[in-house]
């Protein structure tokens, strides 16, 4: 049996059909009600729902064997796992952002308000640019706003919501999809099965 | 009846897990000429300073000592072993520890302190001594679980890789967190971005999805065709392979078994157990180390950390034990014989004042509290 931590969400859900579709259905987790838990003996899953950020703790600790994670969280936390699969979806970028026409002035230390310190910690000592880091934990955009940072290190998907701010990416600094991540005492152990899983997942990605 | 351990006449339950594995692999490793070495909780901090690429965290527990000097509680065994270990031609010197280490755990990073038992092969260590730290990794693991799986590659495949993509530290950097990661996709799109040649991509892929034991590996890479892969290399793992002959050889060839290339070379290896989620067992070839610290010679070793076995063990409920009351009217002589008279039948009994009532005679407790 497979135990495997899907995101909630409408990531979760487009992740879940594309397992479906590979042959790991599981009946139980399309019905409506408030379970957290569900399983297929036939297909050998047992699926759970669990907050996106929270999927790598899942599977690194070994409570779930597979999980699916954003590439920003497994950046972020580098947490100590395998990364089988380009799931080649929730496609977004981590880019830097400001205020339309910004420039950055060298002779002091810029302000980046940020929800990844780490990703932006190593893109700025990339760039060897003195950097301040703010640690937020949404509402990103208003920062630079309301002059608590020059930009903003972020995910962006559309660029809506920073055009509606009145910003403009800067740089990207990394492109962002879905993983699928195994956890390492699992996958010695389950290794037959997370194979077929993965390679009947890269059929479905194509 | 209760069970006793015949040697020690210590009942079974009175010993954990942890402390039976620890008899366990002390027993094994004295069987193959390893001595026991014990050490100092602390070292300078600058020792550790010097080589902080070759612990598991750069972060140490430091403090200062009354003169003033910074020391550190010790984050590492090996580094110190190391330090003291004199060179001798055709020699080798073979001990093993049974430490506590201090450093960060686990994905939150705090510090813990953690119980390691292991060995360190130093000397002029030739492919026997080798493989018998890798056969005795292997029996260490089995020590501590039957269903586990020891994992090992050997570093000299991705040195000889690296020599023919000709890349500096910083992409090799890059190329071990993706083979460690088994990041396949990354690596194609860094094959594709660099212009390598596509057929370093599907050996690398090939290597990857290798799972053999030693026996089997020579044949499995000859199949494999990797032309950039160093003689000397192939012929080590011929050596091992044959030795591999005469054990059960269940470690498993696994490309993604990194450690770091500054430090170690040669065979690199890690154990797992079912129910623990990380490598419970961490060793391998660190000549490399042996140079930076000035030293002659070559060394193998691995640690065992027995601290995770905790995550396995099930809350285990303390055996409640007989109280023997007496008070102030009470014989402390006749107390005295009957608290060991019972104790000689194998009972857990614990003596105490009866305080709610000292004109009451002394009596068996449950007795005591039944009538309360």
């Amino acid at each position: 049996m497979l135990n495997i931590a899907l995101p909630k969400g409408r990531l979760g859900e487009r992740v879940y059909s594309m397992l479906r579709q590979a042959g790991y259905g599981c009946p139980a987790i399309e019905q409506p009600d408030r379970r957290l838990v569900f399983e297929n003996e036939e297909t050998g899953v047992r699926y759970f729902w669990v907050k996106p950020l929270d999927v790598t703790i899942y599977v690194e600790r070994g409570a779930a064997d597979l999980g699916i994670a954003g590439k920003d969280i497994l950046l972020e936390n580098r947490p100590d796992l395998y990364e089988l699969l380009d799931l080649k979806t929730g496609i977004c970028r981590m880019c830097v952002a400001g205020p339309a026409g910004f420039q950055d002035d060298r002779s002091r230390m810029l302000r980046a308000a940020t929800k990844f310190p780490h990703i932006a910690a190593e893109y700025y000592a990339r760039l060897s640019r003195d950097v301040e880091l703010i640690k937020l934990n949404g509402s990103i955009e208003l920062a630079p706003i309301l002059g608590l940072s020059d930009v903003i290190v972020d995910i962006v998907e559309t660029g809506k919501t920073l055009a509606e701010n009145g910003l403009v990416v800067l740089d990207t600094v990394c492109p962002i999809s879905a993983r699928l991540v195994a956890n390492q005492t699992a996958y010695r152990f389950l290794r037959k099965e997370i194979d077929t899983l993965t390679a009947k997942l890269q059929e479905e990605i194509g | 009846m209760e069970n006793h351990n015949r040697s020690t006449n210590i009942p079974e339950e009175s010993i954990l897990p942890e402390e039976q594995l620890l008899f366990r692999l002390r027993n094994l490793y004295r069987r193959y000429g390893y001595r026991m070495y014990r050490m100092s909780k602390f070292e300078k901090y600058e020792f550790y300073a010097g080589n902080k690429d070759f612990l598991a965290s750069d972060r140490i527990i430091t403090f200062h000592d009354t003169d003033g000097e910074l020391l550190a509680l010790k984050p590492d065994v090996t580094l110190s072993i190391v330090k003291s270990a004199q060179f001798r031609p055709l020699q080798v010197e073979r001990l093993f520890y049974q430490e506590n280490v201090y450093r960060p755990f686990g994905s939150a990073g705090h510090f813990r302190e953690m119980l390691q038992c292991g060995l360190e092969c130093i000397g002029d260590l030739d492919y026997y001594g080798m493989f018998e730290v890798l056969f005795l990794a292997e029996q260490s693991l089995r020590a501590v679980s039957e269903d586990s799986v020891l994992s090992f590659s050997h570093l000299g495949l991705l040195k000889g890789l690296f020599r023919k993509l000709g890349v500096g530290e910083a992409v090799q950097m890059q190329l071990l967190s993706l083979i460690a990661a088994r990041n396949l996709h990354e690596l194609t799109a860094l094959f594709a971005a660099r212009g390598w040649e596509n057929s370093l991509l599907q050996d690398l892929q090939a290597l990857l999805g290798l799972s053999c034991t030693l026996a089997q590996l020579p044949q499995a890479l000859q199949a494999l065709s990797l032309s950039w892969a160093e003689e000397d290399v192939l012929e080590e793992l011929r050596l091992l392979a044959l030795l591999s002959r005469h054990t059960e050889d269940r470690a498993l060839f696994d490309f993604s078994v990194i450690n770091d290339l500054h430090y170690y070379n040669g065979l690199v290896f890690q154990g797992f157990i079912r129910g623990i989620s990380e490598k419970i067992l961490s060793g391998g070839r660190y000549d490399s180390l042996l140079r930076r610290m000035d030293k002659k010679g070559s060394a193998a070793g691995f640690a065992v950390y027995l601290g995770l076995l905790e995550q396995q063990r099930k809350p285990q409920t303390e055996p409640e034990p007989v109280h023997l009351l007496y008070d102030g009217n009470s014989d402390l002589e006749a107390v005295w014989e009957r608290a060991d008279g019972l104790r000689n039948q194998g009972k857990l009994i614990c003596v105490e004042r009866n305080v709610s009532d000292d004109s009451e005679p002394a009596e068996d407790l449950r007795k005591e509290v039944r009538h309360a």
